[in-house]
C-alpha cells in the first residue's frame, strides 16, 4: 500500500482543468519528484492534498485513511506537511517562534511545555538555523527563508513532506547545501518527501522516482534516467508550436 | 507567570486606586473613574480578537446594545446580578451565530462587514422598539454611580487579566499566527475557523455586560444611543493611541482619551474631537504600535 495514493483527481476552475484524473502513488520512504512546466498543476496539486484547496472529483488516501474533504489543520495532524512555493513564513515572528509554534500546534499528541523549546532547537539545528533562532523572520535572505519553510512543516512531525520549490531561486552552493540538508534529515526522520521542482539535477540527485505533469495531465512516470530520456517531456517543457500559456 | 503576578498586583492596585481616590473625591470623580473602566473593559475585550487575529472590528457596539437592550428590557422583572451576565450571554451568543458568514471575509472587507452588521442590528432593533410602541424606556430605581463603579470596575478587572491570560496562552498564540498569515497557520495544524470564531464571541461577552451596566447609569434606553457606531470607533481609537500589542495597551489608551476629554470637553466638546482626530492621525503616523510600542522601544 503506497503511503499517499491519489486517485482520478479532478479540479476545475471554471470551465478550465487545472488537474485532469490524476492518479499518483507515493511509496513509503521515497523521495517522488513532481515536475512540469509552470501551469502544469503541481502546486494545485500540492493544495489540494494538504486541504488548502477543495477538489472537484477524485479520493485521497493517506496511510489507508481519506484525507479529500478534511481541513488541512486535520490533514497536519493525520502527517502530512508543505512547504509554499511562495515562502509564508510568520514575518513578526522570529525564526524559533515560527518553529515553536509548528511544533506545538502541528502534532498529534501536542508536546508538553517543557519539551517544545528542546524539539524546537533540534529541528533548528538540523535545518542550519540555530544561529538565526533569534532574528525576526521578516528579515531573512532568500535561502534562509526556504530553509524555514522546511523547518516549520518539520515542525508538525509529518511522515510525509511536501516541498514546492524550495531550492528554486538558490545558488549551485545553496542548491546543495539544501539537498544534503534535506537527504540527511529524512534519514533521520524516517520521512518520505514529494517535491516539486525545476531544478533538474537535484530531482536526478534526489529521487526514486519522478511524475511529470503537463496542462493538468500526467504525462509520464518513471526513474529520473527514463524521464530524462523521454522526448514528450522536453516537449512539455519547450513546447511546440501551439505555444504554452504560462501561468503560475 | 512572574508576568501574571506582577499585572494582578497591578490591576488590584489600579483598582483600590480608581476606587477609593473617586469615592473620596466626589461624584464627578466617580463618574470619570467609571468611564475610565468601561473604556479598558470595552478596549481590552475588543483586543483580545482584533488586536490578537488583526480583524479589525467596527461591530462591537453591537455587543454594547445588546447588553442594554437586556437591561433596559427586564430590568423591572429580574435582579441586576442575573441581568449583567446575561447581558454578556446574549452578546456571546449572538456573536457566535453571526461569526461564520461574518468570519469568512478579512481585511477591510471584514471592517466593512462588522461595521454594515452593527448598523443592520441597529435599525432592526428600531424597527422592533417602533413597532412595539417604545421609541424609548426609563429604568426606575437604578443604583447609585458608586455600586455601578464597582461592576465596572470589576468587569475592567476581568478583561485586562483575560486579555493577558489569553494573551499568553496557546489559544493566544495560535491566534496570532492568524493574523500573521491565516494560510500558514491552518497549514501547520491550528483549526483557524473555530479559534477565530471562539476568540470573536469570546470578545463580545464583556461589552455585553458593560453595555447592561451603562444602562443603569443613563436610565434611559435609545437604541440609536446605545448601538452608536461611536462606540465602536471610540475602541478602536483607543487601540490605536494605546496599542493592541499587549494589555497595557487599552488601559493607557483609555487613560490618554479620558484625561483628553475630561480636559477639553469643559472648553469646548468641539475642540476635544479636534484634538482626537489629531492625535489618531499623529498615533497612526508616528506611533504605529501606540503608547506601548513607546515603551517598549523605550526599554530597549
Amino acid at each position: 500500500m503506497s503511503l499517499l495514493d491519489i486517485q482520478n483527481l479532478t479540479k476545475t476552475f471554471g470551465g478550465i482543468k487545472a488537474l485532469d484524473a490524476v492518479e499518483l502513488y507515493v511509496e513509503e520512504g521515497s523521495v517522488h519528484g513532481l515536475m512540469g512546466a509552470n501551469g502544469a498543476g503541481k502546486t494545485t496539486l500540492f493544495s489540494i492534498v494538504a486541504g488548502n484547496q477543495s477538489l472537484t472529483s477524485g479520493t485521497i488516501s493517506f496511510a489507508g485513511t481519506r484525507i479529500d474533504g478534511k481541513r488541512p489543520d486535520q490533514i497536519c495532524h493525520a502527517g502530512i506537511a508543505r512547504t509554499f512555493q511562495i515562502v509564508r513564513p510568520f514575518s513578526g515572528m522570529t525564526v524559533r517562534q515560527n518553529v515553536e509554534i509548528a511544533v506545538l500546534f502541528g502534532r498529534k499528541q501536542t508536546p508538553v511545555r517543557g519539551e517544545i523549546a528542546g524539539i524546537t532547537d533540534e529541528i533548528l539545528t538540523q535545518c542550519g538555523l540555530i544561529g538565526l533562532s533569534d532574528q525576526s523572520s521578516g528579515t531573512l535572505t532568500l535561502a534562509t527563508r526556504k530553509r524555514l519553510e522546511v523547518a516549520r512543516a518539520l515542525g508538525t512531525d509529518p511522515k510525509l513532506l511536501m516541498l514546492d520549490e524550495v531550492m528554486a531561486g538558490l545558488t549551485p552552493t545553496e542548491v546543495d547545501d539544501m539537498i544534503t540538508a534535506l537527504l540527511t534529515l529524512k534519514d533521520r526522520m524516517g520521512l518520505t518527501i514529494l517535491i516539486i521542482e525545476h531544478v533538474m539535477s537535484a530531482l536526478n540527485r534526489m529521487s526514486d522516482c519522478i511524475t511529470v505533469l503537463h496542462h493538468g495531465q500526467l504525462i509520464a512516470h518513471g526513474t529520473a534516467k527514463t524521464i530524462s530520456a523521454n522526448p514528450a517531456i522536453a516537449e512539455a517543457y519547450f513546447g511546440t508550436d501551439d505555444g504554452d500559456e504560462e501561468t503560475d | 507567570m512572574r508576568d501574571t503576578f506582577t499585572l494582578i498586583t497591578v490591576i488590584l492596585a489600579g483598582v483600590g486606586l480608581l476606587y477609593f481616590g473617586s469615592i473620596g473625591a466626589g461624584p464627578y470623580w466617580q463618574i470619570v473613574a467609571l468611564n475610565l473602566a468601561m473604556w479598558i473593559a470595552l478596549t481590552q475585550s475588543w483586543s483580545l480578537f482584533s488586536g490578537l487575529t488583526g480583524y479589525i472590528s467596527l461591530g462591537h457596539a453591537v455587543a454594547y446594545g445588546l447588553g442594554a437592550y437586556m437591561m433596559a428590557t427586564l430590568f423591572s422583572e429580574w435582579p441586576i446580578w442575573v441581568l449583567v451576565p446575561m447581558g454578556g450571554l446574549v452578546a456571546g451568543v449572538f456573536a457566535l451565530i453571526v461569526a461564520l458568514p461574518v468570519l469568512r471575509v478579512r481585511g477591510p472587507y471584514f471592517v466593512i462587514l462588522s461595521f454594515g452588521l452593527s448598523e443592520l442590528v441597529k435599525y432592526v432593533l428600531l424597527v422592533v422598539e417602533t413597532a412595539l410602541g417604545q421609541s424609548s424606556r426609563l429604568l426606575f430605581g437604578a443604583p447609585g454611580t458608586q455600586t455601578l463603579l464597582v461592576w465596572m470596575l470589576a468587569l475592567a478587572a476581568v478583561a485586562t487579566l483575560l486579555r493577558h491570560v489569553i494573551g499568553l496562552s496557546r489559544f493566544g498564540q495560535g491566534l496570532v499566527a492568524i493574523r500573521e498569515d491565516e494560510t500558514a497557520a491552518e497549514t501547520i495544524g491550528i483549526p483557524i475557523t473555530r479559534y477565530k470564531v471562539l476568540a470573536f464571541a469570546l470578545s463580545t461577552v464583556i461589552p455585553g455586560m458593560v453595555g447592561a451596566v451603562m444602562a443603569l447609569r443613563s436610565t434611559y434606553f435609545e437604541v440609536l444611543q446605545v448601538f452608536s457606531p461611536t462606540i465602536s470607533f471610540t475602541i478602536v481609537t483607543i487601540a490605536i493611541i494605546g496599542g493592541a500589542g499587549d494589555a497595557r495597551g487599552p488601559v493607557l489608551g483609555a487613560v490618554f482619551l479620558i484625561a483628553l476629554s475630561e480636559t477639553l470637553r469643559g472648553v469646548s466638546p468641539q475642540l476635544y474631537l479636534v484634538f482626537l482626530g489629531l492625535s489618531l492621525i499623529f498615533f497612526v503616523r508616528f506611533v504605529p504600535n501606540g503608547l506601548t510600542g513607546l515603551l517598549r522601544g523605550g526599554g530597549r
